[in-house]
């Protein structure tokens, strides 16, 4: 029953390869790969998701998955990162450090 | 601001404010530059936030995520007093954004042209430009999810609007960034 739902879940990946226009479970599967991407996933949708995208080397939702994390990744390691400058650290304790 | 107080000394005021506040400040004068996009204003907006914190305190209970509480504030002094300020003009008009959420489709998302290995080509310049094209709603989640780390739960705390929203946000704000990455990436010879 589960393997059949999961199936009818991932139907226009496996089947259609992501080309058929108006896929009811594309909102669905859109969330869920969402949630992987932002590790956000419980282990259940972990499964689901591995179960079927992981060996699903020519769908569009794999390559679009695939994409988001190169983004993330760019995200988080690209992105110079300042340090606060130590005048306003040093503004900001003397400031609070003053008697109300 | 919750509505429950604790009730802390000046030296317990002090330490909450030493261990569980300025330990991220830096994250937090990050976000400020990436969403004012001016240095000053920055600054500016990281002080009022600090400052704010702690004539709050009280309504901060210890142990729980400081973070977060940190960034709801600057997030609100940013939209009540620094927005006008700041030269980001552009504000998002989020029916529109329900709107083309609900009507998107699959085909839509996923025939970008984007490759993975010219994504990973790119330099830090090119990643920050498309960022900061993004209008400023947009990027707050990108910055709020992508580099801070948070959940979609503490992301709808701290931007007050539903988890499905800030789901909704997120994806649109990616879509919007993908594709300013595909238009760089074209326009200098990536194919």
């Amino acid at each position: 029953m589960k393997e059949k739902k999961t199936q009818n879940f991932w139907e226009c990946c496996m089947v259609h390869k992501c080309e058929k226009p108006g896929c009811d479970n594309y909102e669905a599967r859109r969330d869920l790969i969402q949630k992987i991407i932002d590790g956000q996933a419980n282990p259940e949708e972990q499964k689901m998701y591995s179960e079927v995208i992981e060996h699903c080397l020519n769908c569009k939702c794999r390559e679009y998955c695939e994409q988001e994390l190169a983004i993330k990744n760019l995200l988080q390691t690209k992105l110079d990162r300042k340090r606060v400058p130590l005048d306003i650290l040093e503004k900001i304790k003397s400031e609070i450090s003053k008697p109300i | 601001m919750e509505d429950v107080k604790s009730s802390y000394s000046e030296e317990q005021k002090h330490r909450i404010f030493e261990s569980e506040f300025l330990p991220h400040i830096d994250a937090m004068y990050n976000f400020a530059f990436r969403i004012t996009n001016d240095e000053d204003l920055a600054k500016d907006l990281l002080q009022d936030t600090f400052y704010k914190s702690f004539r709050f305190i009280e309504s901060f209970h210890t142990g729980t995520n400081a973070k977060a509480w940190l960034f709801r504030i600057l997030k609100n002094s940013f939209i009540n007093e620094f927005r006008k300020k700041s030269k980001e003009p552009s504000m998002v008009d989020y029916q529109d954004v329900e709107t083309y959420y609900s009507h998107e489709n699959v085909n839509e998302i996923i025939s970008s042209d984007l490759k993975v290995e010219v994504l990973q080509g790119m330099i830090g310049d090119e990643v920050s430009n498309a960022l900061n094209a993004l209008a400023v709603d947009f990027r707050i989640v990108i910055i709020l999810c992508d580099i801070e780390g948070f959940t979609y739960e503490e992301m709808s705390k701290i931007l007050d609007i539903p988890i499905g929203t800030v789901r909704s946000r997120l994806h649109r704000a990616r879509n919007l960034l993908r594709e300013k990455l595909r238009v760089y990436a074209k326009s200098v010879g990536f194919k």
